[in-house]
């Protein structure tokens, strides 16, 4: 950590300056207005956007930087090398086919790109998207019901008076969730509803409210205080 | 274990076992909602969720869609996140959609890139919307003419894997023009999303699959139409049975906890 | 000219009380030089690394999916920083995954400059700090290959986890002989808990710089936060008193 008490160059003041002015300008934005001199919030949101276009340069420079270690990957012959080809195969047919057919695509109207070419290209995004993209990432979400099984199994015992607490309200919430459960009695989901409108809601308003203290307090010593 | 759960899981699927579910306050209180909705409504469907979660939330999405189709209230779909447009075409082309005409009934307006646009939509749509996903430019859509900003929406609904949209909902929106929110949550997310509806920052929280399933059961009660249009009934008896099985391994597991304590107690 | 906008000055205002709270709380405590609880966790960290070293396995550290805006990534930064300096201390190998793309060029240069800075620029390698990808379960397979294939002695969550915290946490779990977790994501902290021997809790994420920092001025980050809660509790008691007998006072003073 920094912990050492720097003296600032004079770029790191001029630096300093702008980060705490841009933090304090948006800060008094939502409480502020100036209302016949100036619309604050409309300079804001011109700011917001400049960020926005600056922060999406750098995804070209993730494709660039992704491309460049796989090449010298498969260019060096590499260990994992076979991997990196089907990565790059995958990302840049993916690219080209999104530009082309998405919703996203760059000429949807076919003004440049011809029709035919949008025709051919359409089903093969939808089939990449919704057959592929789609149930690749439901699957590897579906691997958390595996996951939660057995976390569950090591983590729900009562090795003492809290764990004993905890094991009992995990289950009943379980079961308060089961579909099938509220068939064998309907107390499980009053229960389960009791649960986590009182004891649940407590807890993570506890949690909710120190952490915005703790990023009210993170923020400003990054506002005042550069370098971190 | 991984295989019993694997097997309890794929088993009622194959055998299309269905299970009548209990209604849950969170998911009636939606519902409730939008029946009161009056006549011409605005209501603002976005689209928060990935790929990832398409069998959670997407049962959901279309459900509540076809309810909406069925009142006669206007829609306009949103998406925060860049999956959203291509989910919603898909929601679109599942629906029925009765007499509703594109334009004039509903529109999808895509993606909002950023929290200026999210911020600028309430007073103007087609300035920080130009154009819908059809390339039509939205200030001559009908719809955008009749309801020119959002603050005059009556609902805003988000199906939201991750909370983050619903949460620059509630601050941008229901906090600075009092637009209820509802939200689809997936079962990790939901939990959180208790103490904003028990303090009326949210009117409905849908729990994973299950409410769908529960929105489903509440559609037919009141249009006789629908059942099975989401699939979330056919994932009832699996989900219950996997949620079952669970718990009979923590009690296993405890049973087994205390037997061996007992024995190395004695052992000593 | 200027206007408080409506709806928000009593925002403003307990803002501006919290600030100054947290102004006094902090110089007091630097004047009296009080003490802190300690975080068990974050005493450990330098143990860990060194065994980590001693047998020749790599330290994982990975930010999870939040972007450069997310002040939990920026607090896992913070760590990182502190693990980064430990890892050359001890001749540890170390390897960083991300998700977001910013995030990634300021990990990468912070740790470069970190190995440059100790004259060690030919340990930093285009493995050391990883881009894995921004989708949140192509993310969690690619972490869950590389802590399959690196198998890493300690590993290192902390920052913004959605669903994947518990995907990555149990299979690091298999092979590593430390993890340590931290999120505010409430979520996504039971899963921390039950896979990690450490887990930084809610605030202590942003609280954890100021406890391993050797800067006075960093008491601000362990003193700060409890100044603010000390009001947040005082005003919760005095609203659930006055609500009890009928009086709303408050309630539309906090709403002005």
């Amino acid at each position: 950590m920094s912990g050492e008490n720097k003296k600032m160059s004079r770029g790191d003041l001029g630096l300093q300056i702008i980060i705490f002015g841009l933090g304090f300008f948006y800060a008094i934005v939502y409480y502020i207005a100036v209302p016949g001199v100036i619309d604050l919030q409309a300079v804001s949101d011109e700011l917001l956007s400049y960020i926005t276009a600056v922060l999406t340069a750098a995804f070209a420079i993730g494709v660039i930087n992704l491309t460049r270690v796989h090449w010298i990957n498969i260019k060096r012959k590499r260990a994992t090398w076979m991997f990196s080809v089907i990565l790059l195969v995958c990302l840049y047919s993916m690219l080209i086919f999104s530009l082309i057919a998405s919703p996203f695509a760059l000429d949807p109207n076919a003004t440049v790109i011809p029709n035919s070419v949008i025709q051919f290209s359409t089903p093969i995004w939808q089939f990449l998207y919704y057959k592929i993209l789609v149930n690749i990432n439901s699957s590897i979400f579906s691997l958390l019901a595996f996951f939660i099984a057995s976390a569950a199994y090591r983590a729900f015992k009562a090795r003492s008076l809290e764990a004993t607490i905890l094991l009992v309200a995990g289950l009943l919430v379980i079961l308060g969730q089961t579909p099938i459960a509220d068939v064998i009695w309907p107390g499980f989901s009053v229960i389960r509803d009791w649960i986590m409108a009182f004891p649940n809601t407590a807890g993570q308003r506890g949690i909710l409210i120190a952490a915005a203290l703790g990023i009210i307090v993170f923020s400003v010593r990054r506002l005042v205080r550069y370098p971190w | 274990m991984y295989l019993l759960l694997l097997g309890v899981i794929i088993l009622p699927v194959l055998t299309h076992s269905t299970v009548p579910v209990p209604i849950s306050p969170t998911t009636l209180a939606l519902f409730q909602f939008i029946e009161r909705l009056p006549a011409n409504s605005l209501v603002v469907e976005s689209f928060d969720y990935a790929t990832s979660v398409v069998p959670e939330l997407h049962p959901q999405a279309i459900i509540v869609t076809q309810h909406l189709f069925l009142r006669p209230v206007k829609i306009l779909f949103v998406a925060q996140d860049n999956n959203g447009p291509t989910l919603a075409e898909a929601v679109l082309d599942t629906v029925n959609k009765g007499n509703k005409t594109y334009g004039v009934d509903y529109a999808d307006l895509g993606y909002i890139p950023n929290t200026a646009t999210l911020i600028g939509m309430p007073s103007s749509i087609s300035k920080f919307l130009p154009l819908d996903t059809r390339g039509n430019p939205t200030a001559n859509l009908p719809i955008i003419k009749e309801f020119p900003g959002i603050k005059v929406a009556s609902l805003v609904i988000t199906f939201d894997d991750d909370s983050s949209a619903a949460l620059s909902y509630i601050q941008y929106w229901e906090g600075a023009y009092h637009i209820p929110v509802a939200i689809g949550a997936t079962s990790t997310i939901a939990p959180g999303m208790m103490p904003l509806f028990n303090s009326g920052q949210l009117v409905g929280v849908l729990f994973s699959i299950r409410a769908a399933d529960e929105y489903e059961e509440l559609v037919y009660q009141q249009y006789n139409c629908c059942r099975g249009i989401s699939g979330a009934s056919s994932a009832m008896v699996g989900l219950s049975a996997s949620q079952l099985l669970i718990v009979v391994m923590v009690v296993f597991a405890n049973t087994a906890y205390f037997f061996s304590r007992r024995m190395s107690k004695g052992g000593k | 000219m200027l206007e408080l906008i409506p709806g928000r000055v009593s925002q403003a205002v307990l803002l501006v009380v919290v600030l100054v709270a947290i102004y006094e709380a902090t110089r007091i405590a630097s004047k009296r030089k009080l003490k802190t609880r300690g975080i068990p966790g974050l005493d450990r960290i330098d143990g860990w690394i060194e065994e980590a070293a001693k047998l020749n396995r790599p330290v994982f550290f990975t930010p999870g999916t939040g972007g450069v805006t997310d002040p939990d990534t920026l607090a896992g930064l913070s760590l990182l920083e502190y693990i980064v300096q430990h890892c050359i201390q001890h001749n540890a190998k170390l390897i960083v995954a991300n998700s977001d793309l910013q995030v990634q060029q300021m990990t990468e240069d912070m740790v470069k400059g970190a190995y440059t800075k100790a004259g060690k620029e030919k340990e930093f390698t285009a493995e050391t700090v990883r881009y894995v990808s921004t989708r949140q379960f192509a993310y969690a397979a690619g972490v869950m290959g590389i802590l399959r294939r690196e198998k890493p002695a300690v590993n290192f969550f902390v920052g913004l986890f959605q669903a994947e915290a518990l995907q990555i946490a149990e299979t690091g779990r298999t092979e590593a002989l430390y993890q340590f977790g931290g999120t505010t994501n409430t979520d996504q902290l039971p899963f921390f808990l039950t896979t990690c021997d450490q887990t930084l809790i809610g605030e202590e994420v942003y609280t954890a710089q100021g406890y391993l920092s050797s800067d006075p001025q960093a008491i601000s980050e362990l003193v700060g936060p409890d100044a603010g809660k000390i009001i947040a509790i005082l005003l919760m008691l005095a609203g659930a008193l006055l609500l009890s007998f009928g009086n709303s006072l408050l309630v539309y003073l906090l709403g002005l």
